[in-house]
């Protein structure tokens, strides 16, 4: 693999100057992550555009190749900082520039953004991609004042849940299986916890979020809808520094700092203690044995060593676990638990001005399993159910950066992973059956090759032309995908955006589309299950005001899925049937239009949402092969995310979300089968997901109040979830109830409401 | 007082969801109800109609009829013959034409109007399953429910059996087919079997008064494909594992009704047990 590198490098003429350098944040010596760095001729002249752009990586790295000689200011932006100005002089014959830029932090109120795809200096970055930061995300409203990460992608349009007990994110018509989570660049299988109530990544933790919601550049894949790419903080180099909170349902530390003059560390700790709260409850009402049992915890860590001028070494690890289990005494008990175990160890090396390259060899574990049983009282035998789920990987990834010309970025990269999957469903249902298939363990490689080049084709014109291939052994499957992307500046405030992606997915989470019960189990692709594609294409507007006080942005999708996998309904799980042969494969079609409009600078920022949008599956064994929604199908979907500064120590934080009704399966008739009495009534059902529950919305504020105490800075945090109480439905079911008045049992129609009103409070310290 | 605000908080977040029964406009289309067996016996062939109800209905017999229902069965298309069927004294049922006892190997189509709604079906009735041999292979008498179960092998002409009767079908009191079609079971052919003759093991049922009965009777029944397609069909009233589900099975009858329409041919046979 560093052969094929260095033949990339070998194979670039030597070019004339380059300046390159790394963006760092003053004091804590945190690399920044996307800040934009403009090259203008001369002097800064307002209104003019830049000569050359280029964004820093995420280790803080950029490159400008092939510079003339002159005299140059650099410009270099990012969010919550200040803008930082260098005058260059490139000079005949002249060396490479090299430099380190430090970015002074700064207020937003005066000038930066906190939601923003503003870091990406282009519109062809902004496309389809949004990045937010951290601070952000802990601003905004959290039911028990537990901040979430992808609670907060959820208000972004394009962007939906399952339901209000789900952090899962469904990205332009994708299921959450189909979102590459990346966290320091390693993949995160399931990345929730709570069965998905809240993202398994601590706020305190991260360093930048980054949602590519479709058709992404080449040097992501795998997966068939989106890409959201987290990255940790990498320490403070300057001192120790830390922060804590403490909510209702969680707490959270998180500390980082040097070790020494070179060496950098940061961790954090999360705990999920509503089980000790709920057993408290239980002991005062005297059920403490019947009440089940639940906690997570996460644990992320990271050390970063500069290895000399050029050279540096990350080493960064996350560790999650939930488990829930029934209490002791109870006739049924489920046991269900599932974790991921992730490790990294990066080497970046900076081989010259021009190419910056990267090797990391990553391992990832992901398990998941599901125990049920209940005794009958009679026979004293258990019927058990269980499905097993694991998933190891261990992935050796080499990348390239290279400035190859003026107006030529490329990156290229390999990476070759071995997998080892585990999955297992049985049980016995019966007295007497023991009925188990474990499917043996299945090894497979896979290998990805990638070629991308950032061309800047005129002042006005620029893409993001690229390929993929894929090979994975399991079957044997290879396949290409080429990327493109391109954007074309109407003005200097807005610009026509449109792209194109097919992307195809080896890795498949089998999942029941009409329940949201722990049943799932991730399977790889075989000679029989074909590997899952998509084809989709985006077409985009982007308009800034008020000296980008203001940026507007419409996109329209479009995008076919196929090979998409479920289990059958009449899924059975006996001896000796192969676990593939349960599952059944269908097509899916999404599109629609979003509009967003946010506000970047001032005391009031944030962003209103909209989105049109249609989602559409097709299986030839379900639903009678007739096409249907799936349950997360939102035909409208409005979104408000507002925070407003109130003098210097008071914050306020709002959201408003609207969503069409999601799709369910309901009874549309009674009919008798079999002997005429009432005992033989059958429901007839809708087609699949053919109703339309009540639609979705509540409002969710959040007001903190700055303050010192023991010579530390607090926050005191005020949390009110569901604002006006409303009574969203979560399921529906009829059930059989008897009425006083007449005497007789009637049928009802009843709805499972989650979450009321619910106000919570919070306190949050840093150091 | 801090575990006291715990406990506090704990309730709170364990009562926090609850249920409320809503105000729904459920969609329900009304549509016909057919179920029936063509090509029977007199006392196994019969043809039932009724109407689905609201979900939310107090189910009755009496609301789930269809008054002035008109049921037209047409065999082998219009030179096999055109028979309207006449509504029993039940009001739900209706007799089938005394030649469809005789009828095999040919296409039945069955039109039902009522209640501003038309439903049809289509199906073909087999000829009857050819038995080669049958052999006793044991027998064992119950004296708790006064029930011999006898255990038969029974080979077959493959080709000619969809399906037959499972245990709890011999055990009922009452055989008509309507009483319970879906828990009637396919014969356990191995499909990738290339014989053409298959062996059937049936457990047979025979009430009696502590004593072994000379002999036992035994129905083998040929179907339509369409019963098998719809015995094979998942379905579900949401009581899975999985939770609510919801999925209708298959049904044959088209148009604005539900049900099933098959054709049946049945050979009965006697098994000597001593």
């Amino acid at each position: 693999m560093p052969i094929v590198l260095l033949f990339l490098i070998a194979a670039c003429p030597l070019l004339a100057t380059t300046i390159s350098g790394t963006i760092l944040e003053k004091g804590s010596k945190e690399v920044v992550v996307g800040a934009t760095v403009a090259l203008h001729r001369d002097s800064l002249v307002p209104g003019r555009r830049p000569l050359r752009g280029v964004y820093s990586n995420r280790y803080g790295f950029f490159s400008m190749g092939n510079v003339e000689p002159g005299t140059y200011a650099a410009v270099v932006n990012s969010v919550g900082y200040a803008p930082y100005v260098a005058a260059i002089v490139v000079r005949e014959g002249g060396d490479d520039v090299s430099l380190t830029i430090e970015l002074q932090p700064r207020d937003v109120r005066s000038k930066e953004v906190v939601v923003t795809a503003d870091r990406a200096s282009t519109a062809l970055e902004r496309q389809s991609v949004i990045t937010i930061a951290p601070s952000f995300i802990k601003e905004m409203p959290a039911i028990g004042g537990e901040v979430d990460v992808f609670r907060v992608l959820q208000l972004l349009p394009g962007v939906k849940s399952a339901s209000e007990l789900s952090a899962g994110l469904y990205i332009r018509g994708g299921s959450p299986d189909q979102n590459l989570v990346l966290l320091d660049g390693v993949t995160v299988y399931n990345p929730s916890h709570l069965g998905g109530f809240l993202s398994s990544f601590h706020a305190d933790a991260l360093r930048d979020v980054k949602l590519m919601k479709g058709a992404f550049p080449a040097e992501y894949g795998g997966r068939l809808s989106s890409v959201i790419d987290i990255t940790m903080k990498e320490g403070n180099a300057e001192r120790i520094k830390g922060s804590g909170s403490v909510s209702m349902i969680a707490s959270g530390l998180q500390i980082d700092g040097p070790i020494d003059s070179t060496t950098t560390f940061m961790i954090s700790g999360r705990r999920f203690y509503l089980d000790v709260l709920v057993g408290l409850a239980a002991m005062t009402v005297g059920a403490d044995d019947a009440i089940p049992q639940y906690y997570f915890y996460d644990l992320n860590m990271k050390l970063n060593k500069r290895l000399g001028q050029n050279d540096r070494l990350f080493l960064s690890g996350y560790f999650g676990r939930d488990v829930l289990a029934s209490g002791p005494d109870t006739e049924g008990s489920f046991d269900i638990g599932w974790g991921n175990s992730t490790a990294n160890l990066r080497w970046t090396h900076i081989v010259n001005s021009d190419v910056f390259t990267s090797t990391s060899l990553i391992y990832t574990d992901y398990s998941f399993g599901t125990e049920l049983s209940a005794r009958n009282p009679g026979s004293g035998i258990d019927a058990t159910f269980g499905v097993r789920s694991r998933i190891r990987d261990l992935t050796l990834r080499s990348e390239l950066q290279l400035s190859a010309a003026a107006d030529h970025q490329i990156k290229a990269g390999l990476d070759v992973t071995r997998h080892v999957f585990q999955s297992s469903v049985g049980g016995s249902l019966v007295e007497i059956d023991t009925s188990i298939i474990r499917a043996d363990d299945i090894v497979s490689f896979d290998a990805a090759l990638y070629l991308q080049d950032e061309w800047t084709i005129t002042d006005e014109l620029r893409a993001n032309l690229g390929g993929r291939l894929y090979w994975f052994q399991q079957g044997g499957w290879l396949r290409f995908e080429p990327r493109a992307s391109m954007s074309y500046d109407l003005t200097s405030t807005s610009s026509l955006t449109g792209s194109f992606a097919i992307a195809h997915q080896f890795l498949h989470l089998i999942v029941r589309n009409d329940v949201s019960l722990p049943t799932d189990v991730w399977f790889p692709s075989t000679p029989n299950i074909q590997p899952s594609r998509s084809v989709q294409g985006v077409l985009g507007y982007q308009k800034s005001f008020d000296d980008n006080t203001w940026r507007f942005t419409a996109e329209a999708y479009y995008k076919t899925m196929e090979n998409l996998y479920e289990y059958r309904d009449d899924a059975e799980f006996t001896i000796g049937v192969p676990l593939e042969s349960q599952f059944t494969s269908g097509s899916g079609l999404a599109y629609g239009l979003e509009l967003f409009l946010q506000r970047q600078i001032g005391d009031l920022t944030g962003w209103v949402g909209y989105t049109l949008a249609w989602t559409e599956r097709t299986f030839p064994e379900l639903n009678g092969g007739k096409t249907f929604t799936p349950r997360y199908d939102r035909r409208h979907d409005v979104s408000i995310a507002l925070q407003y500064r109130i003098g210097e120590t008071w914050r306020l934080g709002a959201t408003w979300q609207f969503a069409t009704g999601a799709a369910y399966t309901v009874p549309s008739a009674q009919y008798l089968s079999g002997e005429l009495n009432w005992g033989n009534t059958n429901d007839y059902y809708t087609e699949r997901n053919a109703f339309r529950i009540a639609p979705f919305h509540k409002m969710d504020v959040n007001l903190i109040n700055e303050f010192t105490m023991f010579d530390l800075p607090w926050e005191f945090s005020i949390n009110i979830y569901n604002v006006y109480n409303r009574r969203n439905p979560f399921a529906l079911f009829t059930a059989q109830e008897y009425d006083q008045a007449s005497g007789q049992w009637v049928r009802k129609f009843k709805q499972i409401t989650l979450f009321p009103i619910i106000p919570t409070i919070g306190l949050r310290f840093s150091f | 007082m801090i575990k006291r605000l715990f406990a506090l908080v704990g309730i709170i977040a364990a009562l926090s969801s609850c249920e409320v029964p809503v105000d729904v406009e459920l969609p329900h289309i009304e549509r016909l109800v057919v179920d029936g067996f063509v090509g029977l016996s007199p006392e196994d062939g019969e043809l039932r109609v009724l109407r689905t109800l609201p979900p939310l209905a107090r189910v009755s017999v009496s609301d789930m009829t269809v008054p002035n229902a008109d049921v037209v069965l047409e065999w082998k298309g219009a030179q096999g013959g055109i028979f309207t069927l006449q509504r029993n004294p039940d009001s739900v049922t209706f007799a089938l034409p005394k030649e469809a006892e005789s009828w095999e190997d040919g296409i039945a189509v069955l039109r039902v109007q009522g209640i501003g709604k038309t439903a049809t079906a289509t199906t073909r009735i087999p000829g009857r399953p050819v038995v080669l041999s049958t052999r006793v292979v044991d027998t064992v008498s119950d004296y708790g429910t006064n029930v011999t179960f006898v255990l038969v092998d029974v080979e077959v002409d493959r080709s000619s059996v969809i399906w037959t009767q499972n245990e709890f079908w011999f055990f009922s009191s009452d055989t008509r087919p309507l009483a319970g079609y879906r828990q009637w079971t396919l014969a356990p052919f191995d499909p990738l079997s290339s014989s053409s003759r298959t062996t059937m093991r049936l457990v047979v049922f025979d009430r009696n008064d502590y004593s072994l009965p000379d002999s036992v009777t035994i129905t083998i029944t040929s179907a339509d494909p369409a019963f098998e397609r719809y015995l094979r069909s998942p379905y579900g009233s949401g009581e899975s594992i999985f939770g609510f589900s919801g999925v209708n099975p298959w049904f044959n009858v088209q148009g604005d009704g539900l049900g099933l329409f098959i054709g049946a041919s049945s050979t009965k046979i006697k098994v000597g047990l001593r």
